[in-house]
């Protein structure tokens, strides 16, 4: 056996050992290494410039303790922001999620150029924020020359304003019509791993549609479901091109969620020290929920 | 010269040990078994010979060559997957070149090679094919090409035939013995199945919760059952393993049986009163008169060529007798049982065999 | 079966309804696009007019569309491929030689993913300035990569996992390292998720505004940062916004649609066994 030899003579690959357990480091470095740095650099200097008193307009910077943290902290209008931050997370969740499911189950089915309406239905997901903003803002909601302004006139009802009178809606519609897509495209994949079979036997049974619906099709989908809200919530927390465009946060701060504010109280101020505390804070307030959230779905991953 | 020796080897997961100190010696171009039920750690003990495991203890020489810390592929080692692990995406030439192509072996010699083994295994006419489209034998062939075109010292193969139909396995079961010839290859074997292993070994080795129950030739282990685990696990059907105590009377050494009743026995070393077990092969158990017991027929299966009767000897206890005759009796008779005493296995309470 | 009927009937309507309701805006911008600004605020709103192409001429006069849409595109596909080169090793160690650490360094990984960008522009920008990056297409690459890998990493590996062991096993017997496992093994055999993968990627970095706004301008800015610097001026020219919008979502619109297929096929997230 004289290539059996010259097998042997092969390079050994010494450099890993010859275990399951492959030395992994120089693979996994690259990955961890710049996450770690994107996640403890430009945290160390936040948190270290939101202890300064530091405007653009007016360098240099001076150590000011915990003032900016005092600034933040007793704003009046802190505990609306957190709220709004909250529900612009929670009620598009809700809104997303069902709808998905929802749609997931009818497009799933046959029916006749099924595949040209799911074309057209996850038309949303790819339109950038900004734009999908300002199509909502001008064509469709404007009070006077948008589409359901005239839609409400030739009913021969008052357009509404939804900017002025119900702008947080508005920015949830937004919101909601961007993301159902996302969710439908992640529940629609996971219908297709259904046993069919599964749904055959509780037929059998004798399970109607709405039975089996719900102690079959239902269960099946708490693991992406699970998924989507994770990914969801990490998009709907830093909600702020569709706020930007739509409504600057206002009327007064009822729009304004904390990414916002922090851009409209430190940035748009150019005082660097109140912005890195607003930063400091959503980071805090993003990690909360994220421990909540992540600790709930870590099971289902 | 392609021998293995497993010296102490032992093999940890955390606190668990699952292979608990296995000495072994495959000598060159021996074909060597391990068997036993599922769990009982064999693939693992084949994985750490092909280095996919690490060794937790002791020493892997391969030729004479401490091997514990040389990766898989330099240790001249080919492997066969329980499920043939082809590389779906390549073409059955691919697959078979791959290592060839790793080892920066030029391409004519590789096509040379490739074509050389798909002779032996008759697949020269689908090496253009993507496993995807090949039957489960021919699967099979390939992952077997794969491991014959590296000309490796070994072969180790982990339960290859498990994912084939009956039929099948028996063809297999042959043309991997005249492989084994034609290759003139060292081979270690896993597989779960005793009759595989009855069939193709030159030695058995019988693994039971990461322990050697025994090593020997298929008619050693069927013959000389070290302990009542390999005598149940070797022969088929089931050899019967029936519980007694000893007792002497007149001179004479009999077992009670559980079920009541007397048998006399050749002499043992143990007291009065002592739990041993009897082992009697089921083609050793007759159905004729002036038998040492008697039962109840209460199941009868006709294979044919063979006819298999279940006897009841009191207390539930079924012994499984194995005859030629078609009809041999009728389920509810009342049967006398005899057997040839030299064919008669006596375990201690330990379980070990005595004498 | 004339309740089958009935249901194909119904889901057809109704499939149809929510697909048009869900379209429409996108619809309504594409007609307004090719309106004058005339018709575009006619009341009642016009179906029927003569198409124009003057919205794109002038569109092109007031912002570089051709340098935009073409730093989105080096933006998208370089961070996508970076991200990808650097996750797909890192996956593979998770997915096929797991630690007890490996669950946790995953969701350490996810966790990042929840550091809001707000956050962390300041000393970001700062960061820009002192390196001479601000405005680079170096530095938007860089920061989009990152804020992607997180998921990159985890959509990998939740393919790489579907992958049988013993398939790189026999790779490893044939003497194939972690480098040329995944090379000659894992990326042909994990090339749908792959893709997939890639194309969530390409499309949520197209449409990233956060970071190309605050940290790009003229040179290296995308489409996004081009139709954020649009909608101020122009905020009342319908017309020639939505002609805007439509010339940046279009590509990725048309790209989203043509790969939908492969798209759709990936996205499990090893949330369905």
């Amino acid at each position: 056996m004289e290539n059996a030899t010259a097998m042997s003579s092969l390079p050994t690959g010494s450099w890993f050992k010859p275990t399951r357990t492959v030395r992994a480091w120089p693979l996994m470095a690259p990955a961890v290494g710049l996450l770690l740095i994107w996640a403890i650099v430009p945290l160390a200097l936040t948190l270290w410039y939101s202890f300064q008193g530091y405007n653009l307009l007016s360098p240099p910077a001076t150590f000011v303790g915990l003032e900016n943290y005092y600034f933040l902290l007793t704003d009046p209008d802190l505990p609306r922001v957190v709220w709004n931050t909250l529900v612009l997370v929670l009620v598009p969740l809700v809104v997303t999620v069902t709808a998905g499911v929802l749609l997931a189950v009818l497009y799933d089915g046959p029916f006749f150029g099924r595949g040209i309406a799911r074309l057209l239905v996850i038309a949303p997901f790819f339109v950038m924020p900004t734009v999908s903003a300002l199509i909502w803002k001008n064509l469709l909601m404007h009070p006077v020359y948008g589409l359901f302004a005239w839609l409400s006139r030739s009913f021969g009802m008052q357009p509404i304003d939804w900017f002025t009178n119900h702008p947080m809606t508005a920015i949830i519609i937004i919101i909601s019509w961007q993301w159902i897509p996302f969710a439908t495209l992640i529940l629609l994949t996971a219908m297709q791993s259904l046993d069919r079979e599964q749904l055959e036997a509780a037929r059998m049974d004798g399970a109607g549609a709405t039975t089996s619906f719900i102690f079959i099709t239902l269960p099946h989908l708490a693991r992406p479901v699970a998924v989507v809200v994770m990914l969801e919530t990490i998009f709907f927390l830093a909600i702020y091109a569709e706020i930007l465009v739509t409504t600057v946060g206002g009327p007064g701060v009822i729009t304004t969620n904390i990414p916002f504010y922090i851009y409209s109280r430190g940035l748009l101020g150019y005082d660097v020290g109140v912005a890195s505390a607003g930063g400091i804070f959503a980071i805090i307030v993003a990690n909360i929920v994220a421990f909540f959230f992540v600790r709930a779905i870590a099971r289902q991953l | 010269m392609s021998g293995v020796e497993l010296k102490s080897v032992r093999k940890n997961y955390g606190a668990v040990e699952v292979i608990k100190g296995v000495d072994l010696t495959v000598r060159d171009r021996e074909f060597v078994v391990f068997v036993g039920p599922s769990g009982c750690g064999k693939s693992t003990l084949l994985r750490m010979i092909a280095g996919l495991e690490e060794i937790t203890v002791g020493d892997l020489l391969i030729d004479g060559a401490r091997m514990n810390d040389v990766s898989p592929d330099a240790r001249g080692l080919a492997m066969v997957f329980q499920s043939y692990a082809l590389y779906p995406h390549m073409t059955v030439a691919g697959n078979m070149g791959f290592a060839l192509m790793l080892a920066g072996v030029p391409k004519a010699e590789r096509d040379l090679k490739v074509r050389q083994a798909a002779k032996i295994l008759q697949l020269e006419a689908l090496l253009d094919r993507k496993p995807g489209q090949l039957s489960g034998g021919q699967r099979q062939r390939v992952a077997i090409g794969r491991a014959i075109v590296r000309e490796p010292k070994v072969f180790l193969f982990d339960e290859p035939l498990s994912n084939l139909d009956a039929a099948l396995r028996v063809q297999m079961r042959v043309e991997l013995a005249k492989l084994h010839r034609d290759l003139n290859a060292t081979m270690i074997y896993v597989t779960h199945d005793q009759v595989e292993a009855m069939t193709m070994a030159d030695r058995i080795l019988v693994l039971r919760a990461g322990i050697v129950e025994q090593v020997g030739s298929p008619l050693d282990l069927y013959n000389k059952p070290a302990n009542t685990f390999v005598a149940g696990f070797i022969g088929s059907p089931k050899m019967n393993l029936v519980g007694a105590s000893v007792s002497r009377r007149d001179g004479q050494t009999f077992a009670f049986l559980d079920g009541g009743q007397r048998l006399p026995i050749g002499d043992v070393s143990l007291k009065d009163g002592a739990g041993i077990t009897l082992g009697l092969r089921p083609e050793a158990l007759l159905l004729s008169a002036g038998g040492a017991a008697r039962g109840e027929v209460s199941v009868i299966e006709h294979l044919g060529g063979e006819t298999l009767v279940y006897v009841d000897i009191g207390k539930g206890q079924l012994l499984t007798i194995k005859t030629g005759d078609q009809q041999p009796a009728r389920v509810g008779d009342i049967v006398p049982i005899s057997f040839d005493p030299s064919r008669l296995h006596l375990f201690g309470p330990d379980g070990q065999a005595l004498n | 079966m004339v309740k089958n009927k009935r249901a194909l009937v119904i889901r057809t309507v109704l499939g149809w309804l929510i697909a048009f309701i869900m379209a429409f805006p996108v619809f309504w911008m594409t007609l307004a696009a090719f309106k004058t600004e005339m018709d575009a605020y006619a009341s009642p709103p016009l179906l029927v007019f003569t198409p124009t192409l003057e919205n794109f001429a002038e569109m092109n006069q007031r912002v570089d569309y051709v340098r935009h849409a073409w730093n989105s595109v080096l933006v998208a596909l370089g961070s996508t491929f970076l991200g990808i080169l650097i996750a797909a090793p890192a996956a593979y160690v998770m997915a096929f030689h797991p630690t007890k650490r490996t669950r946790s360094i995953m969701l350490w990984m996810l966790s990042t993913k929840f550091m809001p960008a707000v956050g962390v522009l300041v000393p970001m920008y700062l960061m820009l300035v002192w390196l001479d990056l601000l405005d680079t297409r170096t530095a938007l690459i860089t920061i989009t990569l990152l804020s992607n890998l997180p998921l990159v990493v985890w959509m990998l590996y939740s393919y790489f996992k579907e992958v049988p062991a013993e398939i790189l096993e026999a790779g490893r017997m044939d003497g194939a390292g972690p480098l040329k496992q995944l090379r000659y093994l894992l990326v042909p055999l994990a090339t749908p998720g792959i893709s997939s993968t890639a194309l969530l990627c390409i499309i949520l970095s197209w449409n990233e505004s956060f970071w190309c706004i605050n940290v790009t301008a003229v040179d290296s800015g995308t489409l996004a940062l081009a139709i954020a610097s649009f909608s101020n001026p122009e905020g009342y020219f319908w017309a020639k916004l939505s002609a805007a919008s439509l010339a940046s979502v279009a590509p990725i619109l048309i790209f989203g649609w043509v790969t939908q297929r492969q798209l759709v096929r990936g996205l499990t997230f090893g949330a369905v066994k």
